[in-house]
């Protein structure tokens, strides 16, 4: 692990000036919007949303937003349920962390665990994985949505699960790859010598050298992961109604797209401008810790 | 005179440093002669020969000063449209490796085609293919007309490499660069491949530049050979001059880093140190850290070009201490 | 060729195997496959005839020979939805539409992202590597779904240039076919970037200009030729990201498509219809993937005569 960090920091500037010369080159609007569109609005829903997400009066349907001439107390205008459009989107980013962060930790651990046992064991273990990978990789996850949404229902559990079930496969090929080179290394030889088991070299040598790797990976998934659960809900088998999942109000905005575009047109913003800059985070981020690691 | 290079600069700007990797390279070329270009890998060689071509590696190199007369004519002040007339007609150059020199994706009669077409119009789609064969028969390549269809992972490496040679004299050019043609040949078919190129010589009488690390084989291929070192011309002469009497510490060296069959020796001399860095700042000789003679002013001064060595008036070196007579070499 | 051929085939077939065990695995989780299978009102001899053809009352390896044997035989039971009427006719009957725009959609993208990748590579860190990359980068972050509403309110509703929704003319096909494209743009253009970067590096585009060849055909013939295979290789995940793409921008655009069919049949829990596109959706996938190792081989020669 020392080793690791030295060669990973070499010899030059002090640990302080580094942080300190990263901190400048922060991307900050991209920053900015994920806290303020994803973030802030997750943690504060109660205090910032000025009307219930769930229910509204149906006096109020399809007001326009304020701006545009609408009740002022409707900042995005509301849908066809008189539902505050602003006070969903705001809700709406729970749900929308959640799965991403359900979905990542789950899907990341046991493609970790199963990527650092190919790479490491070789073997028939790495052989199974990465058949696994492929057979996971090529069938498509939305299609294996529609047949547990069909077979026992869509809930957030479900779309957890599936969301995970994609991922796994993306970790788990990623780490193999990273792990296969660290076992080969010199530190790794030397940790053997001094008898150090398995499992130590996994967590102790291996795991610190390819935490970047996850680092980055982990940040190039969340867009991903918002895309592919706004599809679900949208497609009416992802988080079930009457939630404020992002994509199924869009879902909801659909029909009324003649009449009140903006019931679809906000929550797909929010979609595309969280995942925009995640997205530009993680390209900063694999630019600065892992340049070596391939895209698509 | 074919070729006459003078002054040539070609310096890589690259993100860290400057890179002098051509600086002020002079020599000539006769028709019908072979020049040798010898150094160690790194001395400049490969930037020498691609710059004569405008070819210098880009957007990092540019060429910097100088001038390459070919025939009289600038061709460096080419534009990179008039160059393209040049290349593969007029000079040609054969790369170092044949395992990647060919595009994998096309046959070679294809790629052999491109080289016709691109350089004599006028040639019937017919002509265009008995021309292809007939080159190929020119440089031993058994069953030609099969072998149009193949591709080039199909062909074993002493093979890739004439085609890569069939592609260089096909449009029947002045000057033939070959650059290490053979250094991943094994030796068999290095020495094959060098009598090819020799023969090729004696029957078209094209002036070729033959680039090396390899003192022996300057020794079976030139008439005359200068001796590249960090970027420079360091000792220039005939074979037979240079063998007989190197001027030069680094020349010297290197002649004696050959491994002589007759004498058996287990352990090859190779010369003490490292080439200078890329991008490292130099002034004085560049061969002064490693030279066993140096002193003060050869670290701090460049030294100038003694002429008529051995009593030869091409026989040329930069070494400070042919100041003294008695280093001077001279026939006995 | 053929060795390669055979293994591909191998892996082909075990792909499939897998996905008709995930089909049938979920079909029976609920614990009662009877209720996912049939409608809720179905009378006395229904239930039985439907009990009968997947041997609902057999052991789970017998149902699972008799659900290979039915899915090979193209038996899916009826629709649910619609009474009577094949789930595999229903789904074939849309296959041509879904295939029709998938194909659009992806020539659209290779028209788009195969300039886009050479110029953004032969003019590396100029003004169009950058718009590239901002496209990519946008065309990852765009949601199809949102994204066509976007174009349906833009140019349909208030422009009046195309038609809302619906399958007919060609400009039916437009918007939803670059919705789907957009997505294939931004990663097929990263791809041939970095493979036309190192292909423009190696030696043979060196010995090409020595050879005194045009630079367009450097670039256009000798780089991009070899930059092609590499893309390709990625060819099964974007085929796998078309299906996706065209399931959400079917529902959209009301295109009458698989995808449309699958979603309203998901709505109305209409079981065998998700089986039997799901199965269809399987063999698209793994087809396409086949004939895109084909044409690997074609591209290069060196997979081709192994
Ligand atoms: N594309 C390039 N970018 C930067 N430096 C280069 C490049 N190609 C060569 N060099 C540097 O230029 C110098 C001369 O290289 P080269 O001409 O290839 O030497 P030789 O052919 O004699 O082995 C070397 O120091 C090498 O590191
Ligand atoms: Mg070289």
């Amino acid at each position: 692990m020392r080793e690791a960090q030295a060669s990973a920091v070499g010899a030059g500037p002090t640990r302080a000036r580094l942080a300190w010369r990263w901190l400048r080159e922060l991307p900050l609007l991209p920053i900015a919007i994920i806290l303020v569109v994803l973030v802030i609005p997750a943690i504060f829903a109660e205090y910032l949303a000025p009307h219930n997400p769930y229910s509204g009066s149906l006096r109020a349907r399809l007001q326009p937003p304020a701006f545009l001439g609408g009740p002022s107390e409707f900042l995005l205008g509301t849908d066809h349920q008189g539902r505050d459009i602003f006070s969903r989107i705001i809700f709406g980013s729970r749900i929308s962390i959640a799965v991403a962060g359900a979905g990542i930790l789950i899907g990341g651990s046991i493609g970790t665990t199963l990527g650092l046992i190919a790479g490491y064991f070789r073997g028939v273990a790495e052989t199974i994985v990465t058949r696994l990978v492929d057979l996971t990789l090529s069938i498509p996850a939305i299609l294996v949505a529609l047949v547990v949404a069909a077979a026992i229902g869509a809930r957030f559990t479900t779309v957890v699960a599936i969301v995970a079930l994609v991922l796994w496969a993306v970790y788990a090929r990623q780490v193999r790859a990273e792990a296969l080179k660290w076992a080969q290394s010199d530190f790794v030889a030397r940790a053997r010598v001094a008898g150090a088991s398995h499992f130590r070299i996994i967590v102790r040598h291996i795991l610190p050298n390819i935490a970047n790797t996850l680092i980055v990976l982990s940040t190039l998934q969340v867009g991903f992961v918002i895309v592919f659960e706004g599809s679900l809900s949208f497609l009416g088998v992802g988080i079930p109604r009457p939630n404020p999942a992002w994509g199924l109000m869009v879902a909801d905005g659909r029909i009324h797209v003649v009449s009140a575009w903006w019931i679809a047109f906000f929550p797909g913003l929010a979609i595309m401008l969280t995942v925009l800059s995640v997205n530009m985070l993680g390209d900063w981020l694999r630019d600065r810790l892992d340049p070596k690691l391939t895209q698509v | 005179m074919l070729l006459e290079v003078k002054d040539l600069r070609t310096y890589l700007f690259t993100k860290r440093a400057t890179v002098k990797a051509v600086d002020g390279v002079s020599f000539y070329l006769r028709r019908g002669e072979t020049l040798g270009i010898v150094g160690e890998s790194g001395s400049g060689k490969s930037i020498m020969a691609l710059s004569l071509l405008q070819m210098e590696p880009k957007p990092a190199g540019r060429i910097v000063g100088g001038e390459a007369l070919f025939r009289g004519d600038d061709l460096l002040r080419k534009s990179q449209g008039e160059m393209r007339t040049i290349r593969g007609r007029r000079i040609s150059m054969i790369l170092q490796d044949p395992q990647t020199s060919l595009n994998p994706v096309f046959t070679i009669g294809n790629q052999l085609n491109e080289a016709f077409v691109t350089g004599k119009q006028g040639l019937a789609r017919g002509g265009v293919r008995k021309a292809v064969v007939d080159v190929l028969r020119k440089v031993n390549i058994a069953d030609p007309e099969r072998r149009v269809t193949a591709f080039p992972h199909q062909l074993s490496g002493g093979m890739k490499q004439r085609v890569v040679g069939a592609i260089a004299i096909s449009c029947s050019p002045d000057i033939v660069i070959a650059d290490e043609p053979t250094t991943s040949l094994d030796l068999t078919i290095q020495a094959q491949y060098l009598r090819l190129i020799k023969r090729l010589q004696d029957t078209t009488g094209v002036g070729v530049i033959f680039i090396t690390h390899d003192f022996g084989i300057v020794a079976k291929m030139c008439d005359r050979v200068a001796v590249m070192y960090a970027g420079k011309i360091v000792e220039h002469g005939p074979v037979r001059s240079i063998f007989n009497h190197p001027s030069h510490p680094y020349t010297q060296a290197l002649i004696n880093s050959v491994p002589k069959l007759e004498e058996r020796t287990e352990r090859l001399y190779s010369i003490p140190g490292q080439p200078p860095a890329p991008g490292q700042e130099l002034v004085g000789c560049r061969f002064a850290p490693r030279c066993e003679f140096a002193d003060e002013r050869c670290r701090q001064e460049y030294p100038p070009q003694f002429e008529g060595l051995s009593r030869h008036s091409e026989h040329t070196a930069d070494c400070w201490r042919l100041e003294d007579p008695t280093w001077r070499p001279s026939r006995h | 060729m053929l060795r390669y051929l055979i293994k591909r085939l191998g892996q082909t077939v075990f792909t499939l195997f897998a996905v008709t065990v995930i089909v049938f695995g979920l079909g029976r989780m609920t614990g009662d496959p009877a209720t996912v299978l049939m409608p809720v009102e179905a009378r006395q001899e229904d239930r039985a005839r439907i009990m009968e053809l997947w041997g609902l009352d057999q052991p789970l390896h017998v149902q699972y020979l008799r659900y290979i044997g039915n899915v090979l035989r193209g038996e899916f039971g009826d629709s649910l939805q619609w009474p009577g009427r094949d789930a595999l006719e229903l789904v074939l009957l849309r296959i041509g539409n879904t295939l029709e725009l998938g194909l659009v959609a992806l020539l659209f993208a290779v028209a788009l992202a195969v300039p886009i990748g050479v110029f953004s590579a032969v003019y590396k860190n100029s003004a169009i590597d950058h718009v590239g990359k901002f496209i990519a980068l946008l065309g990852q972050s765009l949601p199809h779904f949102w994204i066509g509403i976007v174009f349906i309110w833009i140019f349909a509703v208030n422009l009046r240039w195309l038609p809302t929704s619906g399958r007919g003319t060609w400009q039916h096909l437009i918007m939803p076919a670059v919705v789907i494209g957009w997505f294939q743009v931004a990663a097929l253009m990263r791809l041939i970037r970095s493979a036309m970067l190192e292909s423009l590096d190696s030696e043979y585009i060196k010995l090409a200009r020595l050879k005194g060849v045009r630079e367009r055909i450097v670039i256009w013939k000798h780089a991009l030729r070899n930059a092609a295979i590499v893309p390709l290789t990625y060819f099964g995940i974007m085929i796998a990201y078309l299906v996706v793409g065209s399931i959400t921008t079917e529902v959209v655009f009301s295109w009458p498509g698989v995808g449309l069919l699958v979603v309203n049949a998901v709505t109305a829990r209409d079981f065998p219809v998700v089986q039997a596109v799901t199965i269809v959706f399987a063999f698209v996938i793994v087809l396409a993937n086949l004939v895109v190792d084909v044409l690997y081989g074609v591209f290069d020669p060196r997979i081709r005569f192994e």
